[in-house]
């Protein structure tokens, strides 16, 4: 069976078009935006840029945002700086001691938080902190809470301050 | 140049001598040269797919004005692959060998435009190893995008993200 279809292009602004199809079996014309019919990077849908975005790291991101102001919305995006936390970033924070000094208003926020200042879990005796570049996690351990063989043996090991302990 | 416009021509009649074959359906490229796939091809375009499924499956010609024929086969022959279920690193890697930067945008945009969700994620990955780690200026010129803050904003955001400065990689020649 042969359809006999017309379609007509009607040109939207510079990026977006539109199709008609206009086909005599059907009476009623199907018409399809494209909305993602974009001609350049920058005209991309927002989460189209984020998603380039979540498979480079925190740095790459904000080397972004400094691209062009219409792309500083993508590489801001919460959907974006999502990505770049750990998967069980809010169970790290439930065992904060200090829950309160955190109110990040954006992820990108909440990153930039817990990159720049350590944060104190488990009564204070782990300090957790992310890596700005990488997003990767880093612990300090307490020497205390470690267990060592003879640790209490004071032929063996010796506890002594040191000017970066805490 | 002859030559070239009687290969078109020859393209577009083959659709035009058969087009009741419903097996196939016609991606008809931006610049008007007629690609026959198989329906399981179309399927993985959901773009294309909807089309199909919103006329019962009697439009079997579907127009692709975004799409070029440089950029057409490149999608079919990454959908052939995904539906065999041969898409593997090696494959991948030699898929992208061939492709310029240039290249590797357009097939993006195609991909976001046909909604391949497996052909999108590819070349996000694609594109996100190809900026990663260079300096603002890299990327500009890689997406062809023109800065537009103003001398007084860029001096602010470089300031303030002073740190990601360091330790990038240098500019190297663009592939195009």
């Amino acid at each position: 069976m042969t359809t006999d279809i017309k379609f007509s292009y009607i040109k939207k602004q510079n990026t977006h078009f539109q199709f008609h199809f206009m086909n005599p079996k059907f009476p009623n014309t199907l018409t399809l935006n494209h909305m993602a019919s974009c001609s350049n990077i920058d005209t991309l849908p927002e989460d189209c840029v984020s998603k380039i975005l979540s498979y480079t790291s925190p740095k790459d991101a904000c080397t972004f945002s400094m691209v062009s102001s219409t792309l500083q919305s993508p590489a801001n995006s919460d959907t974006l700086w999502r990505t770049f936390l750990p998967s069980d970033y809010d169970h790290i924070l439930s065992r904060t001691l200090n829950p309160l000094t955190l109110q990040p208003s954006s992820y990108k926020h909440l990153f930039y938080s817990l990159s720049q200042q350590p944060l104190l879990l488990d009564k204070g005796n782990i300090s957790f902190k992310l890596d700005k570049c990488s997003g990767k996690k880093s612990y300090i351990l307490s020497a205390r809470e470690l267990s060592i063989t003879w640790s209490n043996d004071p032929m063996y090991w010796s506890w002594r301050p040191t000017t970066e302990s805490r | 140049m002859a030559e070239e416009v009687s290969s078109q021509m020859n393209s577009l009649s083959i659709s035009e001598t058969n087009p009741s074959s419903s097996a196939t359906i016609s991606l008809v490229s931006g610049d008007d040269i007629v690609f026959k796939v198989e329906p399981t091809i179309a399927k993985e375009m959901e773009t294309v797919q909807s089309f199909i499924d919103e006329t019962d499956g009697k439009i079997t010609t579907i127009p692709l004005p975004n799409i070029s024929s440089h950029d057409l086969p490149y999608v079919i022959e990454y959908c052939e692959k995904s539906i065999a279920g041969k898409i593997t690193k090696e494959f991948e890697a030699e898929f992208v060998k061939k492709l310029n930067n240039e290249e590797v945008k357009e097939l993006f945009l195609a991909a976001n435009y046909l909604n391949i969700k497996k052909l999108l994620d590819f070349l996000s990955q694609v594109i996100a190893d190809r900026i990663a780690n260079k300096s603002v200026e890299y990327v500009r010129r890689y997406f062809g995008i023109e800065n537009d803050f103003t001398p007084e904003e860029e001096a602010k955001l470089r300031e303030e993200l002073a740190w990601t400065f360091t330790g990038v990689d240098p500019d190297d020649e663009d592939e195009n």
